[in-house]
């Protein structure tokens, strides 16, 4: 008699993020196999991006990873800039260096609440919202939107840091890591968590790199990879920070990770903070009438560290108005490959632990 | 290559004491919610709420039209005098203006990022929720007014 | 609700035809017209309780979203009546319009009894607590000899609606809960009985009544502190809420045992939990604290106290902790609670054997 009970987890399961399915095959409570089922969310962006002009597809970038959409801007941005050869402001730099560190301590966040929910605790939930929520506040102030912002423009940023925006900059900065402290010790002391998280969903470093795995998972499975500092962009060789790098490759590794990178961002941010430049935020010859008369000549790609993991955009331009080929590498997608090895052999209780150790959003996995 | 310490059994549940009392002290912390229809948000000088058109300044060059990334606005043809010293400044000769679906409109800025003449932008007028629409379509002279303005302070 | 009724009144009477020797009546030729009467009188005592049963259920449900607003910096319900104290009856309407769907495929009938199970304990468990004296008149339902026993026998009941919901759902995520809600149970109720055991050795009596008499001057805490946790856990498990929510586990099997269950089912269900709840911190007031013996007087007031204590703690645990994985839970029962509970059993002979006139 066959013992395997074959479960579907989703796609309305209230703990996969998002619209995942994963076919789990389970001997009791443990799980013999897992095949995770995607495209629930697919929206066509990628040919989507190729049917207008070039910042039109911006808006299309900011719905893929909709927790940190400021990051999906950067990829696209960079990779424009580069097929066109455009001159961007060093103000504008720093600016978007620093609206991206912010949004990175945004969207681990909603990870730290959400992974707190799959592991049952209720509260610390609330207060990542809390912080994130004057995060938000930052970005409503500054870029005009809370979630989807259109912020970064070919050539720039839209709009200038305004004197009140810093100063909530400053304010949440200096306060948000005693407000860290407190939440990651709820997690860390605890014996629950620690017995729930240590040894669960392990990947090996061989796995985690035939995977095409990046991100945090890269660096909780102990590899030092970090496109920041390997591959500078922006300006991140001229501040210092540090790649938090874990060797155990299980949930715990990875909570301890993107804690630590929620510190680092913040250290970021100080440092832009100091050496923020006057000047121009926005390049006047890709201005105004420019925004529908750009055209892209060649082929570039750009990779990006999101929170996530390696995120790029490669652009086909074909000396018109209107992209070729928009093609988006995007980093879930890649990670949550590796999430049926990540499962096998452990409970059920360990796959909702596994999946939101892996944070991915649909929005950029399915595209 | 740093090395993770787990709690150990006692520190452990000492450590879930720990939570429990940090929790129990969250208790009587001021609360961080705001009751919206009493309290009021503050919106910051970006705040993107609906479409705004000034008429009298727009020439009718349909940019906004070309940039909009899902076909929010529309050019329609409206019979509409500005006053002299506009007529002049800023001339539209073929009589069109957008006409916007608010509905459907992503208050990506765009369109304001591109208006040539500062006659199209996005306010914050987010509050303004109204059970009587009729029509999510705005014509022109629509788009110069309030919500309240448009369908009453009834909601 | 008919059904519900009609099996808790003749509970209730056979409850009563044990500790009134009415077998003495029965055979001395009493009319039959008693007999009705004093099923009549059941039927009231029982509504009686269930009122005072849902009254403290809707406090505790209030006290719970608001508590748990207050922590989490919310403001929490505050839309009906003052404080939002109105949003539970509200709710409870709310419930009672929903369409009641019960699976094609389910079990009918074990499916539409098993929210009633679950709430079972909660009133039978109510009956024979004694909640002190107001001048002459004592606030217990039943007294007889073996109430203890009762009431262990009482709460046992609710984990079997969860099993008896869960496999009559026909749904693989309820399966699962029921499943776990079967494991759990015999993983703590073991040692749950053992430390009830040297409650019953130390007061050298199966009557609640005799227990709280025995801690006039001692309360069994202190004697049994081991005891203590153990019976604390198991009565966490047995409420099933964080960190011992396994049969539930909302993140994991979607809701566990209740997956299927909508409407005015779910509603008892949940109520059930919550009265479940209000028992538990009853019980351990009264089994480990004195009840409504305490220093300086003895009155209602002091089981009220120590029960709201309880009833806090429990929704502290609810709110802020994690879950633990199964196969945790079934560890710590056997190989800790277990061993720490019969060693709690000699402890507490020992006592018996040399200090036993202290109690």
């Amino acid at each position: 008699m066959e013992k395997v009970v074959e479960v579907n987890f989703g796609p309305q399961h209230p703990s996969t993020h998002g619209v995942l399915r994963i076919k789990v095959k389970l001997d009791g409570e443990i799980i013999v196999d897992a095949q995770p089922v995607i495209g629930y969310l697919h929206r066509n962006a990628e040919k989507l991006s190729e049917m207008g002009l070039y910042p039109k597809a911006l808006i299309y970038m900011d719905r893929l990873d909709y927790v940190a959409a400021l990051n999906m801007e950067l990829g696209y941005i960079l990779s424009v800039e580069k097929l066109m050869d455009v001159e961007t402001p060093e103000r504008a730099q720093w600016i978007r260096m620093m609206m991206v560190e912010l949004n990175r301590i945004a969207s681990h966040l909603v990870w730290l609440g959400t992974h707190g929910l799959d592991m049952g605790m209720l509260t610390p939930f609330f207060y990542c919202w809390r912080e994130r929520e004057r995060v938000l506040r930052i970005f409503d102030e500054i870029t005009g939107s809370r979630l989807l912002y259109n912020y970064f423009a070919i050539g720039g940023v839209y709009s200038d840091v305004t004197p009140k925006g810093l100063e909530m900059i400053k304010e949440f900065v200096n306060t948000f890591p005693d407000r860290l402290e407190e939440i990651q010790s709820i997690f860390q002391k605890s014996y629950i968590y620690a017995k729930r998280a240590k040894g669960v969903g392990k990947l090996s470093l061989e796995d985690a790199i035939g995977y095409g795995v990046t991100g945090p998972l890269l660096r909780a499975s102990g590899l030092k990879w970090d496109l920041r500092k390997n591959q500078p962009y922006l300006f991140y060789d001229k501040v210092n920070f540090e790649v938090p790098v874990y060797s155990n490759g299980d949930v715990y590794s990875r909570f301890l990770v993107r804690i630590e990178e929620m510190r680092q961002s913040v250290r970021i941010v100080k440092q832009v903070l100091e050496k923020l430049p006057d000047g121009e935020f926005y390049n006047k010859k890709y201005a105004k009438p420019m925004l529908v008369r750009m055209k892209g000549n060649g082929e570039s790609y750009v990779p990006t560290e999101s929170p996530k993991g390696e995120f790029g955009v490669y652009v086909i331009g074909d000396g018109s108005t209107i992209p070729y080929r928009v093609r988006i590498r995007s980093p879930s997608f890649a990670n949550l490959q590796a999430v049926s090895i990540m499962l096998k052999g452990y409970k059920i209780a360990d796959l909702t632990a596994t999946v939101s150790s892996i944070d991915p959003v649909f929005g950029e996995v399915d595209r | 290559m740093q090395e993770e310490k787990g709690p150990g059994p006692l520190s452990g549940i000492g450590g879930i004491i720990k939570g429990v009392w940090f929790m129990f002290i969250q208790g009587f912390k001021p609360k961080v919610t705001k009751q919206v229809p009493e309290e009021k948000l503050e919106y910051g000088h970006r705040t993107t709420g609906r479409v705004f058109l000034n008429m009298d300044a727009c020439i009718g060059c349909t940019l906004c039209e070309q940039i909009c990334p899902n076909g929010t606005i529309r050019m329609m043809t409206w019979a509409y005098q500005k006053p002299q010293e506009f007529d002049k400044k800023y001339p539209n000769k073929r009589q069109i203006f957008p006409s916007v679906d608010v509905a459907i409109c992503t208050h990506c800025n765009l369109c304001e990022e591109i208006c040539p003449t500062g006659a199209i932008t996005l306010e914050a007028e987010v509050e303004e929720w109204h059970m009587r629409r009729e029509n999510t379509r705005y014509t022109p002279p629509m788009l110069g007014k309030k919500e309240s303005e448009l369908w009453g302070d009834e909601r | 609700m008919n059904l519900f009724f009609f099996i808790m009144s003749i509970l209730y009477g056979i409850l009563k035809f044990l500790h009134w020797p009415l077998w003495n009546w029965y055979l001395y030729g009493y009319p039959a017209g008693l007999w009705i009467m004093y099923f009549v009188d059941a039927v009231i005592e029982v509504i009686l309780v269930f009122a005072v049963a849902m009254l403290v259920v809707v406090i505790l449900v209030y006290v719970f979203r608001k508590y748990m607003a207050d922590i989490q910096n919310r403001i929490g319900p505050n839309r009906l009546g003052p404080w939002g104290s109105l949003q539970l009856i509200a709710d409870v309407f709310k419930l009672i319009q929903k369409q009641d769907i019960i699976p094609k495929n389910a079990d009918r009938i074990a499916f539409r009894v098993a929210p009633y199970i679950i709430f079972t304990p909660v009133i039978l468990g109510m009956l024979v607590i004694p909640f002190g004296n107001v001048s002459i008149l004592q606030l217990m339902v039943v007294n007889f000899k073996y109430t203890l026993l009762f009431l262990v026998a009482a709460m046992v009941i609710s984990p079997l609606g969860e099993v008896i919901g869960g496999l009559s759902s026909h749904n693989k995520f309820a399966l699962y809960g029921a499943l776990r809600s079967a494991a759990q149970d015999i993983g703590y109720e073991v040692p749950m009985m053992i430390s009830v055991l040297s409650l019953i050795i130390l007061a050298g009596s199966y009557s609640i009544n005799d227990i709280v008499n025995a801690q006039k001057n001692i309360p069994f805490v202190i004697p049994e502190i081991l005891g203590f946790i153990v019976f604390f856990l198991a009565m966490i498990a047995k409420q099933s809420i964080p960190p011992f929510d396994l049969p539930e586990s909302g993140s994991e099997l979607v809701s566990g045992f209740s997956t299927e269950y909508s409407g005015m089912r779910y509603g008892i269900i949940y109520m059930g939990n919550f009265g479940f709840m209000a028992l538990a911190s009853v019980v351990v007031a009264t089994l480990y604290f004195g009840g409504p013996v305490g220093p300086f007087f003895n009155s209602v007031l002091w089981i009220a106290i120590k029960s709201a204590v309880f009833m806090i703690i429990f929704l502290l645990s609810w709110i802020a902790l994690g879950r633990v994985r199964v196969d945790q839970f079934l560890n710590m029962g056997w190989k800790y609670l277990l061993p720490l509970s019969i060693l709690n059993l000699v402890i507490s002979s020992l006592i018996a054997i040399y200090f036993g006139g202290a109690f």
